[in-house]
């Protein structure tokens, strides 16, 4: 029988040990496909349209379903956070499974955000009814991450979809200590 | 909006509500919500203005009305209480951070509390 206390506790249960980066939930729902960037619209209206037209053409998901969702949510209040940053979302009864979606566009767009500044970062999510924790999660995941101001400049820096997908994936985000968290 | 003080005992359930907990912890704006009287969401935003706007955001999703306990303590908390009750369909229960501060709790304060 080994009597060295020590030898029974797992490295990962010392008091201050913090968990391993793990994939945020908002990068594991973005998949490159559904990454556009340098988008050009004019208002939120056209910017609907464009998203419609991208989720039908990639997931089959019925263009007017998808505006008419996202419209009656903006209706509702403006999805507009601040900080160029806007996160268009509604639930869908009809959809399957969550659909994210990133768009950089060309020029910022105003988008009624509470500090009066124009958006140019929209991360779109189509939630299905059911969805309630996922849907929590990832506006909480965008927020964290959209609050950077180094994640923005680097978003901007991004050439690509796959760098895009990579730096959301990769962006550390502040873990809370093992033994607080809920 | 309609704001009730801490009762000492939340006496009876309501389950017909979405009931959401709100507990700024250090620097997180700490969220629960439940409906059907079980917990079906939790998560944390950032204590800023833009995870503020989130949260904000989030409420508004639910389309629905509210019945929302935030934990006090310091003007930061009675601000966002504010923030969050700026909504005729809302109802804002300010609760003692010393008795809940837990977002789960809060939740479940709110779905008691009359």
């Amino acid at each position: 029988m080994n009597l060295n206390p020590l030898a029974v506790i797992k490295p990962g249960l010392f008091i201050g040990a913090r968990k391993a980066p793990e994939l945020n939930t908002l990068a594991s729902y973005l998949h490159p496909e559904n990454i556009c960037l340098d988008v050009v619209v004019s208002n939120k209206l056209e910017l609907f349209d464009v998203i419609g037209r991208h989720m039908e053409r990639e997931h089959a998901l019925p263009q007017e379903w998808v505006v008419r969702s996202l419209s009656r949510r903006e209706q509702a209040g403006s999805t507009g956070l601040g900080n160029g940053v806007a996160i268009p979302h509604a639930r869908v009864k009809e959809l399957e499974r969550m659909q994210v979606a990133y768009v950089r566009l060309k020029s910022p767009i105003p988008f009624d955000a509470p500090d009066g500044n124009p958006v140019m970062d929209i991360l779109v999510l189509l939630a299905p009814n059911q969805a309630n924790e996922e849907h929590l999660r990832i506006l909480a995941d965008a927020t964290q991450l959209f609050s950077d101001r180094r994640f923005r400049a680097r978003l901007h820096q991004c050439g690509h979809a796959s760098e895009v997908k990579q730096l959301f994936a990769s962006w550390s985000q502040p873990v809370a200590p093992f033994f607080s968290r809920a | 909006m309609r704001i009730t003080q801490q009762k000492e005992e939340p006496p009876s359930a309501c389950n017909d509500k979405i009931c959401i907990g709100i507990a700024l912890v250090g620097e997180d704006i700490r969220v629960a919500a439940r409906a059907d009287g079980r917990e079906v969401a939790h998560g944390s935003f950032p204590a800023s203005p833009l995870g503020t706007a989130a949260l904000l955001c989030y409420l508004t999703d639910w389309q629905a009305p509210l019945r929302l306990a935030v934990a006090t303590a310091g003007a930061a908390a009675l601000g966002l209480a504010l923030a969050v009750g700026a909504s005729h369909d809302r109802e804002v229960f300010l609760v003692s951070a010393q008795t809940h501060s837990a977002a789960s709790d809060l939740a479940r304060y709110a779905e008691h509390a009359i």
